[in-house]
């Protein structure tokens, strides 16, 4: 993918020859996550009905009104997924967020200070690691509450360790080099070179990998809302598919739609984070082991 | 060897403790009083002051985190009240339905990504490998849960080839019949599960295999004359498969997550459905049980990969 962006240049500028596949590919999952963030972003403003209102025969199959058809209690479920967006996006970017933060501030300073900071660092992430996320996360949002807000906290403290481990490798990688040794030895503090040097220089990878930490984000909070732990206040694609479940010989397409929203979004996140990767380096599950 | 192993063993204690901190510090933070939370709806005043003295939450803080402790090593992990029965009763009736599905679940994902992984590196720049590449990265997107229901609709439901849940038939068959019927309600589970842990390996035995075979030991061995077969198996593979092995260590957290959803789909007698239950329920000790023991199992089992792996690679041993 790097060559295919690097030598044939921008992708707007292959003008007259075909786009190829994966050309085609990255720019649909552009869109889809343009969409998700529009329809995040303006809510149940555009959708077709009301999502919340019962509106026709329960669990009536799709038809012109209701291209999605209607779940187990008349509610439109195209309108229900275009509202469930913003609880999904809202997840992803906000634990995807925390993470971030928790993650590069811990990692630069283990990475850059070494010792005893970094040992502690260390073992934290590591302990992390092994914790089950999805059973440290139902255990943490069933005792401190399942409000949005908490689910986002939660979901970015089962996340950091993955974003702390390559900021940390990035900062190893920089401290060595003759720009940040210069700075120390004119006698710059260690946190001003860490913000002023080796940040900036460093943060590459840990940015191509938000792709990955948002469909991990999405993924978690999406097993959270189906095993009953999402917020109760808000529309949630995994939420929905646990309400159908009830009537699904009835009403399959309140379970599958819902569904394939999900698997598309993740679809298009894990395809921008291959890219990502890519161009801006760092790493995926191989380069971890 | 033993060395190595003692002291991989020492290593786990601070992450042990750690979770136990962990844990003492969720039960503090949760909103409200904790004895009220943990006694669940409907507690007499008489159980609440039982479960106060129980946790030591009369104490100061630090003679709380001491009960705590004392409790837990103990192998007390309080009283399930959905149940009305001790947490550690609860979770060993469900243990063994855990493991069955897990080991068959991890044992199919694993094997099958691993090998259609190196397969794929052997097809790379074929239709087959980017055929295998699209299924790797839809598998790799798609939740568990809804996989699972999918797979309930379409083999269970319209189809009836198998059935849509639980681990036997009601009225239990007896003699021969109990096995296959057994193994008939394995089938989708373990698939579902197989599916879920499938992309993972596929992806990272295809990267470690491609990078493998530019090695020059590979260089080497095609020189000594050695047959393909036998440079790819012998030389390429074994040596692709040491991440692998790490691999399974680091994600059995993440897959015994998917098994838990998958249990909540498959209605599967295990922990997850457990789990899944003591949410319905709001049981909270039985959450925080079936949490410390699937994490303690998870720290004992990354110990075991990894003194199989210094078995496997005595470079391990060295360093």
């Amino acid at each position: 993918m790097k060559q295919a962006l690097s030598a044939r240049g921008p992708i707007l500028r292959a003008a007259g020859r075909r786009p190829s596949v994966r050309t085609t590919v990255v720019a649909v999952a552009c869109a889809v996550m343009f969409l998700a963030l529009v329809l995040a972003a303006l809510h149940s403003a555009i959708t077709p009905d009301d999502p919340t209102k019962s509106l026709a025969a329960p669990n009536s199959s799709p038809s012109a009104a209701h291209p999605f058809g209607t779940d187990s209690l008349g509610r439109d479920v195209l309108s229900r997924i275009m509202a469930g967006t913003r609880y999904t996006m809202v997840l992803a970017v906000g634990s995807t967020a925390v993470s971030l933060v928790v993650g590069t501030v811990l990692g630069l300073l283990a990475g850059y200070f070494v010792g005893w900071t970094d040992t502690a660092v260390s073992r934290l992430v590591e302990m992390f690691l092994t914790i089950p996320h999805l059973f440290l996360a139902i255990l943490l949002v069933a005792f401190l509450g399942n409000q949005w807000w908490v689910v986002v906290v939660v979901l970015g403290l089962t996340m950091w360790p993955v974003t702390a481990r390559l900021a940390r490798a990035e900062a190893l990688r920089l401290r060595g080099r003759e720009f940040v040794e210069a700075s120390r030895i004119a006698g710059v503090g260690g946190l001003r070179v860490i913000v002023r040097h080796v940040a900036p220089n460093g943060l590459g990878p840990v940015v191509a990998n938000a792709s990955m930490q948002m469909a991990e984000a999405v993924l978690l909070s999406a097993g959270l809302s189906y095993i009953g732990l999402g917020d109760p206040s808000q529309i949630s694609w995994g939420g929905m598919i646990q309400e159908a479940q009830g009537s699904f010989q009835t009403a399959p397409w309140a379970i599958v739609c819902p569904g394939a929203a999900l698997t598309v979004l993740l679809l298009s996140l894990h395809t921008l984070g291959d890219v990502a990767v890519r161009v801006l380096g760092g790493g995926n599950e191989a380069d971890i082991v | 060897m033993l060395r190595y192993s003692l002291i991989r063993v020492g290593q786990a204690v601070p992450t042990l403790v750690f979770l136990v901190l962990m844990t003492f510090l969720v039960v503090r933070l949760a909103p409200g009083d904790p004895a009220y939370a943990l006694a669940g709806d409907n507690a007499s005043p008489q159980y609440i002051e039982q479960i106060r003295h129980q946790y030591g939450l009369g104490q100061p803080l630090l003679g709380q985190l001491g009960a705590y402790f004392r409790r837990l090593f103990s192998g007390d992990l309080g009283m399930s009240y959905s149940f009305q029965e001790p947490v550690t009763t609860v979770i060993s009736g469900r243990i063994g339905a855990s493991l069955q599905l897990v080991a068959c679940g991890l044992l199919l994902g694993i094997g099958g990504g691993t090998l259609l992984g190196a397969y794929a590196s052997r097809a790379a720049g074929t239709v087959r490998e980017a055929v295998l590449n699209v299924v790797g990265l839809t598998l790799y997107s798609i939740p568990i849960f809804w996989l699972g229901l999918l797979l309930v609709y379409f083999l269970a439901i319209q189809a009836h080839w198998l059935p849509a849940g639980g681990q036997y038939s009601f009225p239990r068959p007896t003699g021969a019949a109990a096995v296959g019927d057994g193994l008939r309600h394995l089938v989708l589970p373990t698939v579902a599960l197989a599916l879920y842990t499938f992309p993972v390996y596929y992806r990272l035995t295809r990267a470690r295999m491609s990078a493998v075979m530019t090695e020059e030991y590979i260089r080497t061995a095609r020189a000594i004359g050695f047959g393909e077969r036998r440079v790819f198996f012998r030389h390429g593979l074994r040596n692709a498969l040491l991440p692998v092995l790490t691999m399974a260590g680091l994600t059995l957290g993440q897959s015994l997550g998917g098994a838990l959803l998958t249990e909540a789909v498959f209605s599967w007698p295990g922990l997850g459905t457990l789990m899944a239950g003591a949410i319905g329920q709001r049981d909270l000790p039985l959450i925080m049980g079936v949490f410390e023991v699937v994490a303690v199992a998870v720290v004992l089992a990354t110990i075991a990969t990894d003194v199989l792996y210094a078995v496997v690679d005595p470079r391990v041993r060295l360093t």
